[in-house]
C-alpha cells in the first residue's frame, strides 16, 4: 500500500487481489459455520419435541414459550449474519471490478 | 477464484439444507403446539415466536439465493451463455409476479413464460388505486376549543 496523501491511498494490485481472495475465504468460513448453527438448530428443536411426536412431547407451556423465544432470537442473528456477508460479497465483486479496470488501464498503456 | 466460486456455491447449497431442515423442525413443533389441549397466552406467543421464525427462516433462504445469483454474474471472469440462462431459469422458478386488478387478484408463475422475458420487462403493470379517508385531525375537531 502506497499513502499519497492524506484522502488517496493507492493500493498495489497484489495487494487487492490478495485482499479478495482472504475476504471471499472468510465470507465461506463463516457462511459454513452459520449452516452448521443452523443444522445444530434443527436437531435441538428434534430433540426438544422428542423422537415420537405425540408422546415424546411433556415440555410444559413455560419451556415452550423460552424455547421458541430464544430459538427465534438465534434464528434473527443469523439472517443480520447473513445480510453482513451479503454486504461482503458486494464488496468482492466491487473489489473484482478494480482489478478489471486496473488490468485494462494496464493493457491500454502497454 | 473460480475454485472459490464453486466452494461457496456449495457451501450455500449446505445453507439452504440447513434451513430447510430448521423450517421442517419448526413446523413439526408447530403442529405440536395446536395439538395442545391447553389454549393460553403462552401457547399464543409461542406460536407468534415460531410463525417469526419460519419468515426469518424464509429470509435466509431468499439471501442464500442472491448470494448463488451475484457468483454467475460476477464473481466469473465471463459467464457463459449458460450461466445467464441458468440465472434466469433461479429467478423464475423463485418469483410469482401477482398482477392486482381491482376485482380479482391473477398470479401469473413466471416459469411457465420464462422465454418471453423481453415482454415481462416492458409490460403494463394494472394498479390499483387506494384512497384513504382519515378521520380529521384532533386540532381541527369543534371539540378542540383551546385556550
Amino acid at each position: 500500500m502506497i499513502i499519497q496523501d492524506s484522502n488517496h491511498i493507492k493500493i498495489e494490485k497484489k495487494e487487492l487481489k490478495d485482499t479478495i481472495e482472504r475476504l471471499f475465504e472468510a465470507v465461506i468460513i463463516e457462511e459454513k459455520a452459520l449452516a452448521e448453527i443452523l443444522e445444530t438448530k434443527a436437531r435441538s428443536i428434534e430433540k426438544f419435541i422428542g423422537e415420537d411426536m405425540y408422546k415424546g412431547f411433556s415440555p410444559t407451556d413455560f419451556e415452550i414459550l423460552n424455547f421458541s423465544q430464544s430459538l427465534k432470537i438465534t434464528i434473527d442473528q443469523i439472517l443480520f449474519k447473513e445480510w453482513l456477508l451479503l454486504r461482503n460479497i458486494e464488496t468482492i465483486i466491487l473489489l473484482k471490478n478494480q482489478l478489471k479496470e486496473k488490468d485494462q488501464a494496464k493493457e491500454q498503456s502497454d | 477464484m473460480e475454485k472459490q466460486t464453486k466452494n461457496l456455491s456449495s457451501v450455500l447449497t449446505g445453507l439452504q439444507v440447513a434451513t430447510n431442515h430448521c423450517s421442517m423442525s419448526v413446523h413439526q413443533l408447530l403442529n405440536n403446539l395446536s395439538q395442545r389441549n391447553s389454549d393460553n397466552g403462552f401457547n399464543k406467543k409461542g406460536a407468534q415466536y415460531l410463525i417469526e421464525t419460519l419468515d426469518s427462516l424464509q429470509e435466509i433462504r431468499k439471501l442464500a439465493l442472491r448470494k448463488k445469483n451475484y457468483n454467475f454474474i460476477s464473481l466469473n471472469d465471463e459467464p457463459s451463455q449458460i450461466d445467464w440462462d441458468k440465472l434466469f431459469e433461479n429467478i423464475h422458478s423463485q418469483i410469482e409476479i401477482k398482477d392486482i386488478t381491482p376485482k380479482n387478484i391473477k398470479t401469473i408463475s413466471l416459469s411457465k413464460g420464462a422465454s418471453n422475458y423481453g415482454s415481462f420487462l416492458t409490460r403494463d403493470i394494472p394498479t390499483l388505486e387506494i384512497r384513504l379517508v382519515l378521520p380529521p385531525p384532533p386540532w381541527l375537531s369543534s371539540k378542540v376549543t383551546g385556550n
